[in-house]
């Protein structure tokens, strides 16, 4: 199986010089293509600071992060960018969206971002939001949804640019049961159908359940990893 | 699509933006409305001292300007009156005899130019005729016994004198001679400039000439023309005719009038430049503030992976976006306010006593020309991209992991 995310001595200290917080404290993971994977753990564990460093989005204290076999430290601010926008797609707790463009103009926006043509866009667009199951909704902006719609447009979002994999935090904290388990359904058949890789972080007992495996992160460290082959 | 979502964003808060749009409609609208009326009072200031003193072109012999010297004659005057007659572009013409003297009444004496005309061909050059508020104009064969005269009405309260009443005229003639005559008022007249009504005083030419030395002479041919847009190539041209005389446009008479055209005119922009600095902090304070309650959005967009020349852009374009909005409401309201005082005029005559003194009428005549509007509309641009600057600094300041922390 190729590994698309390769971690090793991964340190994060947030403030070095007034009062240093060791948020990660050597992490060593590897994360395959095709899998569904859940990182989980206590508040203030390292979560959301592993997926911001896997995604590039804030730079290691120590340590190295390979994606798709690029070391990603030694990239610059609009190289990461760039490599941000055709490797990894996000989808975020909240305010995930534009709110001035409808949905199928948010799934659009990046890959226009791309540079892709308009009529693959629209194309493209559409089939995304139908997987999502939103193709009555493509015309609605963000206010006119429910959070759990607007949480699947994220993930249509998430898909358009075709990244190598998707990158979730807590993509369900904002959303009430049967919202997140519908969201869970539909990120588990784009797995299970298109073979995309999720990695995503949660608190939630009932979205861990889901995971094909869990990595437990507890004060900054890896405490278990468990596969739990379905 | 980046248009697009600025042109959004701008609608987002649209009593805000509304507001903005307004302040910088009403601002622009204010700018231009002072720059015309001030444009119109220079132009009409201009015309006025064109119409009814200067007039367009003037001849005269080289030397007489420096002392007006009564020996300083333009030679072949009636040939070059003749010639110049006969020009198209040419409304009329004014051969005049200027002698400088002192006017004497039973009350006072006062120092004059006194002006020998010959009164119809006056009347077609500075229309000194309409300009009468008592009495008679002169007339070109004169019948009664005593000469005529015409007075500024100023200087006939200083002499304190009105009309059929008398006045003796002393001036030294050719032979140095002092020469003094007795002259009856026959009218007062009154323009629109007080410091000319003191100094001239009008008679008929061929009475000064039989005064002066008994021969047609000349000091100065005034000349107005049908269309000013090529007065300097006629100036040339009649310079190149008639070399023995000096040929001056107004602007050469009195290069001051041209001069304080262009400082007015560098003034005006200078004007419509602190309006628009004025504004410039009320765009940088409402886009700052949209800015800063959309710095998750902007961590979001950045995470995604729009870099931050786009996001900068975005925000650039918001801004100049805004200000192209209010532009053509602002230039509407002043083109229509210009286009209908123009015709209308503005009336100032609560205070035209202190508007006679600078030569100029009590009702204002708001001008704008249209090579203003260029100007305008790339200072108004000018504004916007320098305003739009730090409101799209602040906005891609953040890094997306700091910005996504605050969600
Ligand atoms: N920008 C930052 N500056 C300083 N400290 C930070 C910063 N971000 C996170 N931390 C600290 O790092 C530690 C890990 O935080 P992180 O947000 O990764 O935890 P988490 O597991 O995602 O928690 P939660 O479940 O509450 O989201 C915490 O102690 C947190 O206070
Ligand atoms: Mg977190």
């Amino acid at each position: 199986m190729k590994p698309i995310i390769e971690i090793s001595g991964l340190e994060k200290i947030y403030n070095p010089t007034k009062v240093a917080v060791h948020a990660l404290r050597g992490i060593d993971l590897t994360i395959n293509e095709g899998e569904f994977s859940a990182i989980v753990g206590p508040s203030g564990s390292g979560k959301s600071t592993l997926l911001n460093l896997i995604g590039g989005l804030d730079s290691p204290s120590a340590g190295k992060i390979k994606i798709d076999g690029t070391d990603i430290s030694n990239l610059s601010e609009n190289e990461l960018i760039e490599f941000r926008l055709r490797k990894i797609g996000f989808v975020f707790q909240a305010y995930n969206l534009i709110p001035v463009l409808t949905a199928k103009e948010n799934v659009e926006f990046i890959m226009l971002l791309q540079n892709s043509s308009k009529q693959a866009r629209e194309e493209r667009a559409m089939n995304l939001l139908k997987a999502v199951g939103l193709h009555a909704e493509v015309d609605r902006r963000p206010v006119e949804m429910s959070g759990g719609q607007q949480q699947r447009v994220a993930v249509a979002r998430a898909l358009a640019s075709k990244p190598a994999f998707v990158l979730a935090d807590e993509p369900t904290a904002n959303l009430d049961s049967a919202s997140a388990e519908n969201l869970l359904d539909i990120m588990e058949q784009l797995n299970r159908d298109e073979k995309i890789t999720f990695l995503f972080s949660t608190h939630d007992a009932r979205v861990v359940k889901r995971a094909r495996r869990v990595v437990t992160l507890e004060d900054g460290l890896i405490s278990t990893d468990i596969s739990n082959a379905k | 699509m980046i248009p697009v979502v600025a042109w959004r964003n701008i609608w987002r808060n649209k009593l805000r933006s509304i507001i903005l749009l307004f302040s910088i409609a009403l601002g622009l609208w204010a700018g231009i409305f002072a720059i015309s009326i001030s444009n119109g009072l220079n132009h009409q200031r201009l015309t006025n001292i064109i119409d009814n003193q200067l007039s367009h072109i003037q001849f005269h012999h080289p030397e007489f300007r420096e002392n007006n010297e009564v020996d300083k004659t333009i030679d072949n005057s009636e040939s070059i009156v003749a010639s110049i007659r006969k020009d198209p572009n040419v409304k009329g013409i004014s051969n005049r005899t200027i002698v400088s003297g002192m006017i004497q009444s039973a009350r006072s004496t006062k120092p004059v130019m006194v002006k020998g005309v010959k009164p119809s061909d006056e009347a077609n050059v500075t229309a000194l005729n309409t300009f009468m508020t008592d009495g008679n104009y002169l007339e070109d064969e004169s019948k009664s016994k005593i000469k005529p005269i015409l007075l500024g009405k100023a200087l006939a309260e200083d002499l304190g004198v009105g009309v059929k009443k008398r006045v003796v005229v002393k001036f030294i003639n050719a032979d140095n001679e002092v020469v003094q005559e007795l002259f009856k008022v026959k009218g007062i007249y009154q323009t629109n400039d007080s410091r000319n009504d003191v100094l001239s005083v009008y008679v008929p030419q061929n009475e000064l000439n039989n005064l002066l030395s008994g021969e047609a002479i000349s000091h100065e041919l005034a000349v107005y023309l049908k269309d000013d847009s090529n007065i300097d190539a006629i100036t040339d041209n009649w310079a190149e005719q008639f070399p023995g005389v000096k040929v001056e446009s107004w602007k050469q008479l009195f290069p001051g009038l041209e001069y304080a055209n262009t400082v007015s005119e560098r003034a005006n922009m200078l004007l419509l430049g602190i309006i628009m600095l004025a504004l410039s902090f009320g765009i940088i304070n409402t886009m700052l503030m949209s800015v800063l309650e959309r710095v998750k959005e902007f961590g979001m967009l950045m995470a995604v992976g729009m870099n931050k020349t786009k996001v900068f852009s975005m925000i650039m374009l918001e801004t100049v976006m805004l200000m192209l909005t209010a532009l053509p409401v602002g230039l509407f309201l002043a083109w229509l306010t210009v286009s209908i005082l123009s015709k209308t005029g503005i009336d100032f005559s609560d205070y035209a006593e202190g508007f006679n003194n600078v030569g100029v009428e009590a009702v204002v005549y708001p001008l704008l020309s249209y090579d203003y509007y260029p100007k305008i509309i790339l200072l108004v641009i000018f504004a916007a991209i320098i305003s739009a600057i730090y409101p799209a600094v602040k906005a891609i300041r953040h890094n997306p992991a700091e910005a996504i922390r605050k969600l």
